[in-house]
């Protein structure tokens, strides 16, 4: 195999806890969430923070669960600026007030992104098991404009909202936003339990890339979109976390540092803690980040195609979860499997269904 | 999508939560901001270090041609061009 060069990363994503006022059935938390006694401590964020620095890090997403669950997000804040990373709070807006809102603007904080259930108040009690939560994440996006903090709004789309889109780019121009993520459910750990439920039909889908197109267009210069399309739905993977091991790296709550959100379902793999390693050597050194770096891993159809350097294999997740093996070819591919392997004809969604709490398992708090 | 020039008379600035950073691991200068993480070349590092906020895009143009030894309308399209684009990018405000 050809010597893989190792760049520096990016991006750290620094998930400094699980526990959330929400309970989001698409999570991107592990189904195994990390409990509040094993969390690392504020001083070991600011030595994993300095270390990212040094790294080649420029840009950390301070996010959770959420990340306001934690009382020294202040600190926490202060301490990535004083790394001079670029500081992100990724956010549900619930449990902040505006007075603790000033405190994190003040330790630095560059830009808040809020998300968004829903612009209907029941369908985001719906997803988020919360009353009310619409109405508070309205207020928490005025606070954040009313002191100039660049705010970003990432909309969270499946099948229950996914026809409300129109209205959600309007809501986000309100709100102030310049720049809004559609990002369709990427169904991994929480989101696969509910597929059923949250699975969009084909042509929600193809009518999402019509209405993102016309909105970029009508929209220029004021609102940024961002979008992630149905990924069951599409030709090709989508190059997970810009592959492994290659942009990003996360932390979980428990200092353990993980190439993307669900890799602790590959179990054949250890994570290293930052409690025991440097960031430096497990970035270079560990097995877990070398497992799929470069193309040997790749099966042939993989390694001779002329998309590798394009999704780089795609999600190892996915191919473990759907084919049992997580160097298989990522089931979305069309090259490698013609026929669609991720929704079998007897889940395919109908279109106009409705939900109800009770066929949705939610996330728990903790 | 058609891009319309901004005119040689307006003022740039950083756009909110917008800043340029030397990268000292690369030895190169990024822009960061809200999902934003742009490498700069060199072209691209002299012209946002001229960005002051007080500074037309002429007044930029013209430092940058005395600097450079060259002549001011050899870069003019060049600088309005990569303004812009840093405007369509939520890089810069006018």
């Amino acid at each position: 195999m050809s010597q893989v060069t190792i760049p520096a990363p990016q991006v750290l994503l620094a998930e400094v806890t699980h526990r959330c006022p929400l309970q989001c059935p698409y999570c991107s938390n592990p189904t195994e969430l990390i409990k509040k006694d094993t969390e690392i401590s504020t001083t070991d964020w600011g030595r994993v923070f300095a270390e990212a620095a040094d790294l080649g890090v420029l840009q950390v997403s301070i996010s959770g669960g959420e990340p306001a669950a934690r009382r020294d997000l202040t600190e926490l804040i202060r301490a990535a600026r004083d790394a001079d990373l670029y500081v992100n709070l990724i956010t549900s807006g619930i449990g902040l007030t505006q007075g603790r809102l000033d405190d994190l603007v003040e330790a630095g904080c560059d830009h808040i992104q809020l998300s968004l259930q829903d612009v209907d108040s029941d369908g985001a009690k719906l997803i988020s098991n919360m009353d009310k939560s619409l109405e508070r994440k309205l207020d928490f996006a005025r606070w954040v404009r009313e002191r100039s903090v660049p705010l970003t709004v990432n909309a969270v789309m499946h099948r229950l909202n996914l026809d409300r889109l129109p209205e959600i780019i309007e809501l986000a121009l309100e709100l102030g936003a310049r720049r809004l993520e559609v990002a369709n459910v990427q169904y991994h750990g929480w989101a696969a339990l509910n597929k059923q439920v949250l699975m969009p039909t084909q042509e929600q889908s193809s009518r999402t890339n019509q209405i993102v197109a016309e909105a970029r267009e009508s929209l220029n210069g004021r609102l940024l979109i961002d979008y992630v399309p149905v990924d069951h739905y599409a030709e090709y993977p989508k190059s997970c976390m810009n592959g492994w091991g290659r942009v990003a790296l996360i932390v979980a709550p428990d200092g353990s540092v993980l190439p993307c959100h669900n890799a602790t379902t590959l179990k054949h793999l250890s994570f290293p803690n930052v409690r025991d390693q440097s960031l430096t050597a497990i970035w270079y050194e560990s097995s877990a980040f070398n497992a799929y770096r470069g193309d040997s891993w790749m099966p042939e159809i993989c390694r001779s195609c002329d998309r590798k350097e394009i999704d780089f294999g795609g999600c190892r997740c996915q191919a473990l979860a759907i084919l049992g093996d997580a160097s298989a070819a990522d089931p979305v591919c069309s090259r490698a499997h013609p026929h669609s392997l991720v929704i079998a004809t007897d889940e395919s969604p109908q279109a106009g269904e409705v939900a109800t709490s009770e066929q949705i398992t939610y996330r728990p708090n903790s | 999508m058609t891009v319309d020039l901004i005119p040689a008379s307006v003022t740039p600035r950083f756009d909110y939560g917008v800043r340029l950073k030397h990268d000292k691991v690369r030895e190169r200068h990024v822009v960061l901001g809200p999902e934003i993480l742009i490498e700069l070349n060199q072209t691209g590092t002299a012209i946002m270090s001229e960005i002051d906020g007080q500074s037309t895009i002429t007044d930029i143009i013209s430092r940058l041609a005395a600097r450079f030894e060259v002549n001011p309308n050899d870069i003019t399209q060049d600088v309005i061009e990569f303004c812009t684009s840093m405007v369509m990018r939520q890089v810069l405000r006018t």
